[in-house]
C-alpha cells in the first residue's frame, strides 16, 4: 500500500543544516531560501486549515556543536512562520556526527512513540532526512556510523531515507563528497555547484513527500540536470 | 470551521446573484441538487460532501443546471466544478466558475469553439478578478490563522480559488462538452438494458497533477476535452467529478445502470454510493444526469 501523508499521518522531514563559518553569505542565504520555500510548499499541501499539516519539521543546525531549533522540533508545519527560519553561517566548525546523533535520538523516539503504535502504520509516510554541507567533518566520531543507525530505522521494513547535498559554490575547499555519499541512502547524494541549486534541492526534495530511497533518487536524478534558475 | 479572511461571503453572494439573475431572465436554474424538465427529457443534479471519514472539511464541488423558458438553440446546459482541495477557498472558486461559465454560455450564442472558449475564459476571469481584489489589499484579507509569509506565498503562487470545470449543453441532436481538469462524462445511448457507454474526459491514473483554472491560469491554453457527440435518440449523459470518476472504472454501465434505466436520479445514486461503497468513493461526489426520452 502506498505511503501517503495525511493530517492523521503527517510526514516528518528532518533538515540538518550546515551552519559553519564557511557557509556565511550567499550559501547561508540560499539555504535559508530553500528551507523557507520547502516549508511554504509543505504548508500549502493538503486541505487548508491550521490543524491540517501534512508535514512535521525538525531543523538541526550544526557548527562546532549541533542544536535543534525549538520552533521546529517535530512541529506541524502550519505552526511555523517561514520568515522566522534562517541559516546564518555563524556556527564555527563542522560537527556532522553531533548533528546526526541529535537526529537519530529524535527519530528513534519518534519511531517508537508515534509510529509503532500508529493505527495507520501501514500507510504512514517514512521520515525523510536532508543534510547539506560545504566542508569536512572536524568533530569526533564517524558520521557514517550514526547515519547507518538512522537508515536502520524503518516502518515495517521501509527504511528512513537520507538525502545529502555537497555544497561547492566557491573557491573554498569544498565538501567531503566521499563522506556525504556514505551518509546518503543509495542514489540520494546531490552535488551542488550553485547557490540556486541548493535552494532548489531543499525546496523540492524536502516538500516532495517521497518516502523511499528510490523516490528520492529519481528526484535527485532530475535535479542533476543543469540548473536553470 | 469556516476560515476567516479571504473572499467574503457577501462578495460571493453578490457575484452569484448577478449571474443567477442573468440566467433566470431567460430560463429556469437549478443549483446543487434537484430535477428539472427540459424539452427532451429530465435533468437531475446532486452534489454531496461524500463519506464522512475523509480528509476534508467541506464540499468543494459545485453544479448548476439551466433550461430555457422559450425554445432556444441551447436546449439545456450544465456546469460542474471541483475545487482543488489544497487551494484556499477552492469551494468559492468552484461555485463562481460554474455560474460565470453558464451565464456566458447562455448569454450570447456563437459557434462551438467560441462558446467553449468564452465560457471557460469567463470562469477563469471571474476567479482571477476575486484573487486580484485580495492581492490589492493582501493584509486586510489575510486569514487570522495564517502567517503573513504563508498568505503572501499563497497569493504569489495563485494557490487559491483553483478549480476544475466541465460545461455541457445540448443543441439539437448533439451534446457539446468542454472539460478543464479531471471531470468525466459518460454517454449511454440506446436501450437502457443494453446501452453502450462512451467515456469522455476523466482522471488520468498516471498523474496526481490536476489541470485547473486559477488566478495564474485564467485562460487555459488547452482543454482536457472538447468535443461534440451525437445525442439524438433515447439515452442518458452522466457528468461527474473525479470523486465518482475514479470509482467508475472501465465499465461505467454497471455503476450507472439504475440511472440509465430511469429508476434512480443523481441524488439516489450518490446516497447509495456513500452508504454502500464509501471507501471506493472517498471524496466529494457530484453527478449531473441529462436524460433524453
Amino acid at each position: 500500500m502506498a505511503r501517503k501523508a495525511r493530517q492523521s499521518r503527517p510526514q516528518l522531514v528532518c533538515v540538518i543544516a550546515d551552519n559553519s563559518g564557511s557557509m556565511t553569505g550567499a550559501k547561508a542565504q540560499a539555504a535559508t531560501a530553500g528551507i523557507r520555500e520547502m516549508l511554504l510548499r509543505c504548508q500549502t499541501t493538503g486541505p487548508r486549515g491550521p490543524d491540517r499539516s501534512y508535514f512535521r519539521l525538525v531543523l538541526i543546525r550544526f557548527g562546532t556543536t549541533a542544536a535543534v531549533d525549538e520552533r521546529c522540533n517535530m512541529t506541524p508545519v502550519r505552526q511555523i512562520d517561514a520568515d522566522s527560519i534562517s541559516v546564518v553561517g555563524d556556527g564555527g566548525g563542522t560537527n556532522v556526527t553531533e548533528a546526526l546523533q541529535l537526529a537519530f535520538d529524535g527519530l528513534q523516539r519518534y519511531m517508537a512513540e508515534i509510529i509503532e503504535p500508529h493505527p495507520e502504520k501501514v500507510e504512514h509516510p517514512v521520515p525523510l532526512v536532508l543534510l547539506f554541507s560545504d566542508g569536512y567533518h572536524n568533530g569526533t566520531g564517524d558520521p557514517a556510523d550514526v547515519a547507518n543507525k538512522i537508515k536502520s530505522l524503518a516502518i515495517e521494513g521501509d527504511a528512513i531515507t537520507i538525502a545529502t547535498a555537497g555544497v561547492a559554490t566557491d573557491a573554498s575547499e569544498g565538501p567531503d563528497e566521499g563522506l556525504l555519499r556514505l551518509i546518503a541512502s543509495p542514489g540520494c547524494y546531490f552535488p551542488i555547484n550553485s547557490v540556486g541549486a541548493l535552494t532548489q534541492f531543499l525546496a523540492e526534495v524536502g516538500s516532495s513527500g517521497a518516502s523511499s530511497p528510490s523516490e528520492v533518487a529519481k528526484l535527485v536524478e532530475r535535479l542533476r540536470l543543469p540548473y536553470k534558475g | 470551521m469556516q476560515e476567516v479572511g479571504g473572499v467574503a461571503e457577501s462578495r460571493v453572494r453578490e457575484m452569484v446573484d448577478r449571474f443567477r439573475h442573468q440566467l433566470e431572465s431567460s430560463g429556469t436554474v437549478c443549483a446543487e441538487s434537484g430535477e428539472i424538465a427540459w424539452p427532451g427529457g429530465r435533468l437531475s443534479i446532486h452534489t454531496d460532501f461524500g463519506p464522512a471519514e475523509q480528509d476534508k472539511d467541506m464540499n468543494q464541488d459545485s453544479v448548476v443546471a439551466w433550461v430555457p423558458n422559450e425554445p432556444s438553440r441551447i436546449q439545456c446546459a450544465i456546469t460542474v466544478a471541483d475545487g482543488v482541495s489544497s487551494s484556499f477557498q477552492a469551494e468559492i472558486g468552484a461555485q463562481v466558475a460554474c455560474w460565470a461559465a453558464l451565464a456566458e454560455l447562455v448569454g450570447e450564442v456563437a459557434d462551438f469553439d467560441n462558446m467553449c472558449r468564452r465560457s471557460i475564459d469567463a470562469a477563469g476571469n471571474a476567479i482571477g478578478g476575486l484573487a486580484d481584489e485580495l492581492i490589492e489589499d493582501a493584509e486586510r484579507f489575510r486569514p487570522a490563522s495564517e502567517f503573513a509569509s504563508t498568505w503572501k506565498y499563497t497569493l504569489r503562487e495563485g494557490l487559491l480559488l483553483q478549480t476544475t470545470l466541465m460545461l455541457a449543453w445540448v443543441e439539437g441532436d448533439r451534446l457539446n462538452v468542454v472539460i478543464v481538469g479531471d471531470g468525466g462524462a459518460a454517454l449511454f445511448a440506446g436501450d437502457p438494458s443494453n446501452s453502450r457507454a462512451t467515456l469522455l474526459g476523466g482522471a488520468s491514473p498516471e498523474t496526481n497533477r490536476v489541470h485547473a483554472l486559477g488566478p495564474l491560469n485564467r485562460r487555459v491554453s488547452a482543454f482536457d476535452y472538447c468535443g461534440r457527440v451525437e445525442f439524438d435518440g433515447a439515452g442518458v449523459i452522466a457528468l461527474f467529478t473525479d470523486g465518482i470518476g475514479r470509482g467508475v472504472g472501465s465499465n461505467p454501465s454497471e455503476l450507472f445502470h439504475e440511472c440509465v434505466s430511469g429508476r434512480q436520479g443523481a441524488r439516489e445514486l450518490i446516497e447509495w454510493l456513500v452508504k454502500e461503497r464509501p471507501s471506493e468513493f472517498e471524496d466529494n461526489l457530484t453527478l449531473a444526469l441529462i436524460g433524453r426520452d
